[in-house]
């Protein structure tokens, strides 16, 4: 593995070209040049760039967030098209990491983004998010979810948690320690889905343009995360629920005794 | 006692409605014996497969909760049934 570590600077500046590309955030009351400075100066961790990992990479990247690490092992099939709008047909067979980073250094080139073409484990995530400001969910299975999760609280990074299957969908922040963490939800590992999920694009766009705007507000210190609240999307009647969720006192990750 | 149930996504249309009144006795009843309440009214064994595979979420009375605790239900509570979706 290899993350480079580009040190963002604490003194950002913003070049003239910068202040005409971010313009039209930047006159978001309560956003401003400050908003835009503290996005600049933060790092982004997204693991798994599909369905999901191309809208949040892309959002991310052209609101500005100063370095994004994308991490995938796959390689892009035509199967992803209906979905995964970071590629092109003439892409299939090329690691996703490798032909996302570029495309999106193209799209912004004042973000510094990294592709990283690696299956993400016990052994490699802890580096990972000790690196980076904030964690981004676009993964397709629970089994390296609650990995993410438990390393989030371990080195409390926020983790920005999505899923998706149809039409249906669901998000939720989490702030380690200072609300519930995903295996306060989802305790133990359930059993998957079969391996091929059911989804149509505009669902994976709906979650994670959510993420995206989740990371955002974090990361700049608008507005109110989604901490505490789980929201279910369900497409197909155009309903929004968000749920409660309450921090276990017995959670395997952040419960009370395990660590603080 | 009365218990309000709503089924969401896929489970919602395993199952076939949008949701249900059961009507569970006099006493508080258990989780599973809900779920197994709501099974043998639909005569489909939909929402017992879902929750031993642990591939779903239930709330009760808008709060999400662990699918592992032992809780009571009471008359009026409110519980929603969806499936846990884990694609990317
Ligand atoms: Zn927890």
């Amino acid at each position: 593995m290899r993350i480079m570590r580009n040190v963002v600077g604490q003194a950002v500046n913003l070049t003239k070209e910068e202040m005409e590309i971010y313009d039209r955030q930047i006159r978001i009351t309560g956003f401003g040049i400050e908003g835009q400075k503290k996005l600049k100066s933060k790092r982004a961790l997204v693991i798994g760039i599909g369905g999901l990992g191309s809208i949040i990479a892309t959002y991310l990247t052209v609101a500005g967030v100063g370095k994004i690490i994308l991490v995938d092992r796959d390689k892009v099939e035509l199967t992803n098209m209906n979905r995964q709008i970071l590629y092109n047909i003439d892409d299939v067979g090329k690691a996703k990491a490798r032909v996302a980073a570029e495309k999106l250094r193209r799209m912004n080139p004042y973000v510094d983004v990294e592709g990283v073409v690696e299956e993400i484990n016990e052994d490699n995530i802890d580096d990972y998010v000790k690196s980076v400001d904030i964690v981004l969910d676009g993964l397709d299975n629970f089994r390296t979810r609650l990995l993410v999760n438990d390393a989030c609280v371990r080195y409390r990074r926020p983790f920005i948690h999505g899923a998706v299957s149809g039409f249906n969908g669901q998000v939720m922040d989490i702030i380690p320690f200072k609300g519930p963490c995903l295996r306060c939800v989802v305790p133990k590992e359930p059993q998957e889905e079969s391996k091929v999920v059911p989804v149509i694009g505009v669902t994976s766009a709906l979650v994670g343009s959510i993420e995206a705007l989740e990371a955002i507000k974090l990361l700049t210190g608008i507005g109110e995360p989604l901490v505490g609240y789980f929201l279910v999307i369900n497409g197909l009647h155009m309903r929004f629920k968000t749920f409660k969720v309450i921090r276990r006192p017995n959670c395997p990750a952040c419960g009370k005794g395990i660590s603080k | 006692m009365r218990i309000y149930v709503k089924f969401y996504a896929k489970i919602r249309d395993e199952i076939g409605i949008d949701h249900m009144f059961l009507d569970m006795g006099n006493n508080p009843s258990r989780l599973i014996e809900v779920i197994r309440e709501i099974d043998r009214r639909m005569n489909k064994k939909i929402i017992e497969e879902y929750y031993v595979r642990r591939r779903l979420l239930i709330s009760i009375n808008d709060t999400l909760i662990d699918i592992d605790d032992d809780i009571l239900l009471r008359d009026g509570d409110k519980i929603d049934i969806m499936p846990l979706p884990s694609g990317g």
